[in-house]
């Protein structure tokens, strides 16, 4: 035995995979294939600069553009293959074993369960790490041209290691999960396409672009620009680092959270394991919830120092993200079963749920204490990342009003026809009109706050000049508008948001509670939660796009004051919020609306819930002998 | 203290809102050095106990521990102490013998520089020694079961639980497989080993459980079962002609004879072909044309063994032309066909 081998860890499931992925020529083909197709781009690319640059002369300054454009020709295709090729190989590596009825003998030999999932999940890493590092080689042309920092391909193939990581423990996730190979490839790929659905959508387009009239970005738009500064930004909760470091950390982290639900779910009580899921998911949101936050107070107190770093919104608009995080996770932890000798003593089973070893069990009745306390911690999180700047008593009043952001929206435009030579007086401003050959002059002013000139030639032609354009560039904070024109609703501010997040939790929790012991099945429970929340985050946006009027608002419009984003959105830009929107309580704060509508939501699905319990206690199933064990 | 000990074990498997019983209430006791014969049909519920015992199932209620370990407490430490052999199983494709038995010493954390002892070890006993470096997929189905089997000992487990070890196996792969169930008790293992095949069960195994429909009919030492159940025993006569007459004599001698049919028609002996066949075709031919000419009757004896040659006596001295006179060896299977009714659950 050599000294080398000395150096592998001994996970006998690693050392197996390892043996068998590398026997014969299979595996050389791949790597063939794989640098093959790279490098026969990388050569097309290359030959038509060439072809291109010998035509126009442009030699040594053209080759740096050059080397930058390569370098992504070769970056993109890799990352596309690693994506498609890890999942490829982890999906089925663990149905394969129950399909190969080896799965028992594995189950029966002293390996942890861990070393299980993790051997399998080294051993594709470590061949789509092969892979990669295989094409390091092709990177030295882009050297050659110029253009590429060391930094830059560090970052890049650090960025795709822990993609293929992320990649291959969700393979393995639901792996653990299906019953059938097929079934886990296909859901794994399904995951991977709503991903980049997900990343797409939200980085490129910009969710929710109708929010802001005035051409800003919106609160939700700022919240995913701080989602993705986080991830592939030069800065990491307040360090600086190379870019994509914070992609890697959370890639990682997740990873690790998935490798643990297929450790638990291969688990003979995979219940009993949930302790440690919940740990993670808690570290995961909360570490996201403040390197969020971490960049949007730092962009919102140094703007104007730091060019680059601009926030325009208010930062509490940073908990958009964890609470999008924590609602995803509701059908996740509020679903499940309640057994018939727990529904027997409902009282002593809640009870035990909510202490510290109801926690660590994954119970139903522990879910939404568990969600609730995952919402304080994610509140706590973004108060913390005010610490930094010196600002801890700043994140209780970080909503627009209280600093000082105008609450409604302007009156509407007024239009002024004065008489060439007039002076024209417009709200809070002076402005002259001066004298211009008899034609008409018309000034506007705008939503904004910005005064548009119209003025007409004697010829027809019309010329218009936007006179003041607040608050683009915004270089001083405005003085707040004289109380007598603008009355402020209370929108509310971070305590109100965590009330109407919590209660939105609570109750969201609770219906998926209700849908778990009404239908029995874990899997139709948060498939109707997801749903639920489809429609929360969909109908009321398209709705409002066709609301014109108070008179034609319907109730999918409505149904907005069930979506937090929406109280967020208020307290964020409570200027902008009502103009183009048409509710049923008019301008009554939407924290309010939402935690009342959500309480009395909570009432009802607690009261069916405990009818169903009741049929649930009814049935006077045996008690399962592990429990029978674990009591004793 | 017995190794090996089940209290009530009941096993319920839940299909929707319906339960299933597979296992009512299984009761037994096996003390060191036992190898226990689990017979019964498929869907008995012989594969649900094993894997409780292995660890692999939970039961709904009841009780079981090996060598004073409860099997649901501490399930980690059965394991170290527990041969598994699964009735379906599969292995591993591009993997080599050597590797396959080095992977699981690995897996039972054998320490790293004893494991190529240990598997020239397990290969030596099962044979498998010349197929060292070969291809697993390349074994025949007994080679593999063996290889399973050498998997199985590695980390040299007090108790062995075996399920259908020679299912599917040629005649020539089950005498292997016997004979080193022989070895394997020579070397004081307990071994619960489960088969719907019974000749097999009857020479190495000191006690025999009975198992249908979830429940064990019978369960205790091979001897006394095949005397309490048995109380007759079975002789096959072959005669070459006038079968009516032969009957009319036997069926006469009621004092150790009872249960006179006819097995076979004119050709002789029907199981003599096909050897150790579980199911009996001869229902099936019992109403074939008797007159006048031979067949094969088995009747049931009741008397002293020693003076079987009484009825053969009162046979010849007839004149009925006996061709043969003997005790088919598928006792065993007689003992089931009596206590079994044929369920399958």
């Amino acid at each position: 035995m050599s000294v080398f081998s000395r150096l592998i860890p001994d996970n006998p499931v690693l050392t197996k995979e390892l043996r068998v992925r590398m026997r014969g020529s299979r595996a050389y083909w791949i790597l063939l294939g794989y640098l093959g197709f790279i490098a026969v781009l990388v050569l097309v690319r290359y030959n038509s600069f060439q072809s291109a640059v010998t035509s126009i002369g442009a030699g040594g300054s053209a080759s740096s553009s050059i080397g930058t454009e390569l370098f992504n020709w070769i970056m993109i295709p890799q990352v596309f293959l690693v994506l498609f090729i890890t999942p490829a190989i982890t999906s089925g590596s663990l149905t394969i074993e129950r399909e190969q009825q080896t799965m028992d003998l594995l189950t029966l030999t002293r390996l942890s369960r861990r070393g299980i999932v993790l051997g399998k999940l080294m051993s594709a890493v470590s061949f789509t790490a092969l892979l990669i590092i295989s094409s390091l080689p092709l990177i030295s042309i882009c050297f050659m041209l110029g253009g590429v920092d060391p930094l830059q391909v560090f970052s890049a193939y650090m960025m795709m290691l822990a993609a293929s990581v992320l990649i291959g423990s969700m393979g393995i996730m639901w792996s653990s999960a299906a019953r059938t190979t097929t079934q886990a490839v296909m859901l794994t790929y399904f995951t991977l396409f709503l991903l980049f659905l997900f990343v797409y959508g939200s980085f490129m387009q910009g969710l929710t672009q109708k929010f802001a009239p005035t051409g800003l970005p919106s609160a939700s738009e700022t919240a995913f620009n701080a989602l993705s500064q986080s991830w592939f930004g030069n800065q990491f909760i307040g360090f600086r680092v190379p870019e994509g470091f914070g992609f890697a950390v959370f890639s990682l982290l997740c990873g690790t959270l998935m490798t643990s639900v297929a450790t638990a779910r291969i688990e003979m009580f995979p219940d009993r394991k949930a302790g440690t899921l919940r740990a993670l998911t808690l570290l995961l949101i909360s570490l996201q919830a403040f390197s969020v936050a971490n960049w949007w107070v730092s962009a919102w107190y140094h703007r104007g120092s730091r060019v680059v770093m601009t926030a325009v919104q208010p930062p509490i608009g940073a908990m958009i993200i964890p609470c999008i995080a924590l609602l995803l996770l509701v059908p996740i932890f509020a679903t499940g079963e309640v057994a018939s000798f727990e529904a027997q003593r409902i009282g002593k089973y809640l009870r035990w749920s909510f202490s510290p070893a109801g926690f660590k069990r994954g119970k139903l009745g522990s879910g939404i204490p568990f969600l609730a306390v995952a919402t304080l911690v994610t509140v706590c999180a973004y108060w913390l990342a005010f610490v930094p700047v010196g600002k801890a008593g700043a994140a209780f009043h970080s909503g627009a009003l209280s600093l000082g952001l105008p609450g409604l929206p302007p009156p509407a435009p007024i239009n002024i026809n004065g008489q060439p030579g007039e002076t024209v007086t417009v709200t809070g401003q002076t402005m002259s009109i001066s004298r211009t050959n008899g034609s008409a002059v018309t000034a506007t002013k705008l939503p904004n706050g910005g005064i548009q000139v119209n003025r007409t030639d004697p010829n027809g032609m019309a010329t218009v000049s936007i006179l003041t354009n607040w608050p683009v560039d915004m270089p001083v904070m405005p003085p707040p508008p004289p109380a007598s024109t603008l009355v402020a609703p209370q929108t509310g501010d971070m305590l109100q948001a965590t009330v109407a997040l919590l209660a939105t939790i609570v109750g969201f929790g609770l219906f998926c509670v209700l849908c778990s012991v009404a239908f029995r099945s874990r899997w139709v429970s948060a498939v109707a939660g997801y749903v639920l929340l489809a429609i929360l985050w969909i109908v009321p946006d398209v709705s409002t796009s066709y609301t014109t009027s108070m008179k034609d608002t319907s109730i999918w419009a409505n149904l907005g004051y069930l979506n937090p984003i929406q109280v967020f959105s208020q307290i964020c830009e409570p200027a902008n919020y009502w103009q183009n929107r048409f509710l049923m309580f008019g301008h009554t704060p939407m924290w309010q609306v939402c935690t009342l509508a959500w309480g009395a939501l909570s009432v009802l699905f607690l009261a069916l819930i405990l009818i169903f319990v009741r049929i649930i206690a009814k049935e006077n199933a045996p008690i399962p002998y592990e429990e029978l064990v674990q009591l004793a | 203290m017995p190794m090996i000990e089940i209290k009530h074990l009941r096993k319920e498997y839940r299909e929707g809102s319906k339960s299933k019983v597979a296992l009512k209430g299984l009761d037994l006791e096996l003390e060191k050095g036992d190898i226990f014969g689990f017979i019964g049909p498929n869907g008995a519920g012989k594969t649900t106990t094993i894997k409780m015992l292995a660890t692999l199932l939970i039961p709904t209620a009841g009780a079981a521990s090996i060598d004073g370990i409860d099997v649901v407490k501490h399930p980690e430490q059965i394991r170290s102490i527990v041969g598994y052999m699964p009735d379906f199983f599969g292995v591993y494709d591009d993997i080599k013998v050597w590797e396959y038995l080095d992977f699981f010493a690995a897996a039972y954390r054998l320490p790293r520089d004893k494991r190529p002892g240990i598997i020239d070890e397990v290969l030596a006993l099962t044979d498998l020694t010349e197929k060292k470096d070969s291809y697993v997929e390349s074994l025949s189905r007994g080679m593999k079961q063996r290889l399973c089997l050498a998997k199985t000992l590695v980390h040299d487990p007090k108790v062995m639980l075996l399920d259908e070890p020679a299912s599917g196996l040629d005649p020539r792969a089950r005498i292997e497989i016997r004979e080193l169930l022989k070895e394997l008790q020579a070397m004081g293992k307990t071994i619960i080993v489960s088969s719907h095949i019974l000749p097999e069960m009857e020479e190495f195994c000191n006690k025999i459980g009975i198992i249908e429909q979830g429940e064990l009919i019978v369960a205790g030492d091979v001897n006394t079962i095949a005397r309490q159940v048995r109380g007759q025993h079975n002789i096959d006569i072959s005669i070459v002609e006038d079968l009516p007459r032969a009957m009319a004599i036997l069926e006469g001698m009621t004092d150790v004879v009872r249960e006179v049919k006819i097995t076979s028609g004119v050709r002789g002996s029907r199981r003599d072909e096909q050897g150790t066949q579980a199911d009996a075709p001869s229902q099936l031919l019992q109403k074939t044309d008797t007159s006048g000419r031979g067949g094969v009757l088995q009747i049931g004896y009741v008397g002293e063994p020693d003076f079987e040659y009484l009825v053969l006596q009162a046979l010849i001295q007839n004149g009925v032309k006996v061709k043969a006179f003997y005790t088919p060896e598928t006792d065993l299977e007689d003992v089931f066909l009596r206590v079994t009714k044929g369920h399958v659950a």
